[in-house]
């Protein structure tokens, strides 16, 4: 309703300019719930009553300005933003909606008391102030739909880097890193200077990068196992790349990506095999 | 840069670069190694790199051209304990090292170097 219909009809309008010529007469009286109620809300939002009063006025003429105006598109627009600072700063969408209920309560209580002979103009200043308590509470809603997503879109990201790149040591000298989930350029790198660092430290001979978990490899990411291959063998380790279903094989191939200068094995266990083999263990029941 | 030690061990030369080279530091270098090489030829050359922080194309390149000098002369060449950060960037910036062999440390530089024996 109020963001699909900016445009107010004449009686809106009418109700609106009642709403904030009461809001103006009875300005002392609001500013004082308002306070109370946002000490109750939060002590530490409270602001001088000075700075609080000019907010106020400007609320008014702001919503004035939209009326002459007759389009409350930017009106709108502007709540949006106010709200998306709120959420911003960790207020519950429910305590804002009470907050809002507390604020707008005091106005319908004097537009009924002021125009109670005038029961039509009692029903278009009330229609007006419930455009208002709408348009409101959507911009509520839509700021915090998107903070909310924003906010999850970045724990996913957190969690996903610090699950991300185990490395484990299998064996003296032998480091697993089983690869998980999609691999970009920035998880590529993160996850190539943790294996390098691992490799220094271990003094590892051997590393088998798994990518069973890896569901497609494209030429990008082929390109960031060749790398690390390259960079492990620098730090004096062989990488190995286990793993390979027959999946990522077909595409490798069609791809045309060349994996030639890199040692790859279908799965963990022979890749472990290898690199045992290769240390001089002899890997046998007993 | 005083002049960088070019040590001998039981057959082998070891050179252990503690400090960024200037371009004309490596080339001395390069050329002090190779002449050490044809006064009296040995088992295999080691060159740790393990004190440095920054390895650039050229000190790369450098690397690149001893090893395959001194393999010329008959002699196998092996850098140690490039250190973590220097193999990304190597690999990130593309500079290629791959016909040089390295190992993580100098004991595996000589132990790789016995085993070639």
């Amino acid at each position: 309703m109020a963001n699909g219909q900016p445009h107010l009809s004449e009686a809106e309008i009418q109700g609106l300019r009642d709403v904030i010529e009461l809001s103006r007469a009875n300005r002392t009286s609001l500013l004082e719930k308002r306070r109370a109620m946002v000490e109750k809300l939060d002590p530490a939002l409270l602001q001088p009553i000075e700075v609080e009063e000019e907010q106020s006025e400007e609320g008014i003429r702001a919503l004035e300005e939209a009326v002459d105006s007759g389009d409350l598109t930017e009106y709108l627009a502007n709540m949006k933003l106010q709200t998306a600072a709120l959420a911003e700063q960790g207020l519950e969408f429910n305590v804002i909606g009470q907050a809002l209920v507390e604020l707008i309560a005091p106005v319908v209580d004097l537009i009924e008391s002021t125009y109670k002979d005038d029961p039509p103009r009692v029903l278009r200043a009330f229609k007006a102030i419930r455009f208002l308590e709408m348009a409101f509470l959507l911009a509520a809603g839509s700021a915090y739909a998107g903070q909310r997503e924003e906010n999850l879109e970045s724990e996913y990201q957190r969690v996903i880097r610090r699950l991300s790149t185990p490395v484990i040591n299998v064996w003296d000298e032998v480091l697993v890193m089983p690869l998980v989930g999609v691999v970009d350029s920035t998880r590529a790198q993160q996850m190539m200077e943790q294996l390098l660092e691992r490799i220094a430290a271990a003094e590892a001979r051997f590393v088998l990068v798994d990518i069973t978990g890896v569901p497609t490899v494209d030429t990008a990411v082929a390109e960031h196992l060749i790398k690390t291959t390259k960079a492990a063998r620098l730090v004096g380790a062989h990488a190995l790349l286990v793993g390979i279903s027959p999946k990522v094989a077909q595409t490798l191939v069609r791809l045309g990506v060349s994996l030639t200068d890199v040692s790859t094995f279908p799965d963990l266990q022979s890749g472990l095999a290898h690199a045992l083999s290769s240390l001089g263990y002899d890997v046998r029941r007993s | 840069m005083a002049n960088i030690p070019i040590l001998r061990l039981e057959g082998y030369v070891i050179v252990s670069i503690q400090d960024d080279l200037s371009d004309q530091e490596a080339e001395d270098l390069q050329k002090r190694l190779l002449e050490s090489l044809a006064v009296r030829t040995a088992h295999g050359v080691l060159i740790d790199v393990s004190g440095l922080e920054i390895v650039d194309s050229y000190f790369c390149r450098i690397l690149r051209d001893t090893a395959a000098m001194a393999q010329l002369m008959g002699v196998g060449t092996c850098v140690t304990g490039l250190a973590p950060a220097v193999a990304v960037t190597l690999t990130e910036l593309g500079l290629d090292l791959s016909m040089v062999h390295t190992e993580g440390n100098l004991d595996r530089g000589l132990e790789w170097l016995r085993g070639r024996d």
